[in-house]
């Protein structure tokens, strides 16, 4: 009675190991970085997965905005407030991946193609596709210009003609490169080697 | 007299054609996707499937939690199935309070899902609010999109499918019929 127990707790766990390993593998998201926390601080979110595409290989980025910014606060410390959301421009056809010390720009297969503007918080994503690099680290770096905010509508006659921006809000305006680090794995590695 | 010889020339024959028939019972074919798309705050329905093609109704305005009136631009949206190249709308069709969206689903994505696994991802649909102005006219400000959860399941039919299909409709009916 005892051994069988063993043995059916024994398959048992294979099985579950087997359903985490095939998960696992399923799996096409790749662990990204957000370098110093400089696309957080506007809100920017960036995200990379592998895809197939008529049988191929390809890396698919894609870039994001929400209404919760990163804010560092004294003695090292980070919070994340909801507002201040800035309007901005990314010039697509800017966007390139470092990957071996070469520089290459997105394929045409991008949804992305030329400079969009990110009028509000949560746009539908810009998504950039790269031949899938070797694996290691490699970097994707996004021009970007941050506008100053829309005029909103006027819901009252006195309302105010031109939005209200605060200093460090202008010192946010302009052209700025972000960077995203990207891990690429082996797609073809068998797990647990 | 009669003499009974056992049959040695056909029994092959026979086994093979009972491998065709048996073979051609079990073979199914993809006949298209059945998509649902899940959100709290905007109803998107799918037609039924129609090979590679997927098409579902998207309205054209909806409301948001302060009561505004939020446009869905579905011209602008974009089905994005984790593991494949996200999609954008072949062709979008007014259909008077809906916007009919058709979009053809890739063969990667067929091949993906051969094994009865299913695809999962989302639906970016672009929205703008509705602000009506102190001079009473309505004006239009970005508002992000509406995101919705897709999953689509691919449908396969064959012979076998189509027989069990219609002993389930005869037995549906003899118990509607009770």
């Amino acid at each position: 009675m005892r051994r069988a127990s063993v043995a059916v707790r024994r398959a048992s766990l294979a099985a579950l190991a087997l359903v985490a390993t095939l998960a696992g593998a399923q799996q096409p998201e790749l662990s990204v970085t957000d370098t110093q926390g400089r696309m957080g601080r506007l809100g920017l979110i960036g995200k990379a997965e592998r895809i197939v595409h008529k049988g191929e290989l390809y890396l698919l980025v894609r870039l994001g905005a929400q209404d919760v910014r990163r804010v560092d606060l004294p003695g090292g410390r980070v919070d994340w407030v909801r507002g201040g959301f800035l309007p901005m421009q990314v010039a697509c056809d800017a966007v390139v991946l470092e990957a071996d010390g070469a520089r290459h720009p997105p394929l045409t297969l991008s949804l992305c193609r030329e400079p969009v503007k990110i009028a509000a918080p949560f746009p539908v994503p810009l998504y950039f596709v790269f031949r899938y690099p070797k694996p290691g680290r490699v970097v994707v770096t996004f021009p970007i210009t941050v506008l100053p905010p829309d005029t909103p509508v006027a819901r009252h006659r006195n309302a105010p003609a031109e939005p209200v921006l605060s200093d460090a809000d202008a010192r946010r305006l302009g052209p700025q490169e972000f960077e995203l680090q990207v891990l690429v794995d082996d797609p073809f590695r068998k797990p647990g080697r | 007299m009669i003499r009974l010889r056992p049959m040695t020339k056909h029994p092959f024959r026979l086994l093979a054609l009972l491998a065709a028939v048996a073979l051609s019972g079990c073979t199914e074919k993809l006949v298209g996707y059945r998509a649902e798309f899940a959100s709290n705050t905007v109803a998107v329905y799918a037609q039924g499937p129609s090979g590679d093609r997927l098409s579902f109704r998207v309205p054209k305005r909806t409301t948001d939690l302060s009561k505004r009136t939020v446009y869905l631009a579905a011209r602008g949206c974009v089905l994005h199935l984790r593991g494949f190249l996200p999609l954008t709308p072949d062709g979008v069709d007014d259909a008077g309070e809906h916007w009919e969206v058709r979009i053809t689903i890739p063969r990667d994505v067929e091949k993906g899902t051969s094994v009865g696994a299913r695809a999962y991802g989302e639906l970016f649909i672009p929205a703008e609010v509705g602000v009506i102005s102190f001079t009473g006219v309505e004006l239009r400000e970005p508002s992000g999109t509406r995101v919705l959860g897709a999953t689509l399941t691919p449908v396969y039919k064959g012979p076998m499918t189509s027989l069990g299909d219609s002993v389930a409709g005869f037995l549906r009916g003899l118990y509607a019929a009770r």
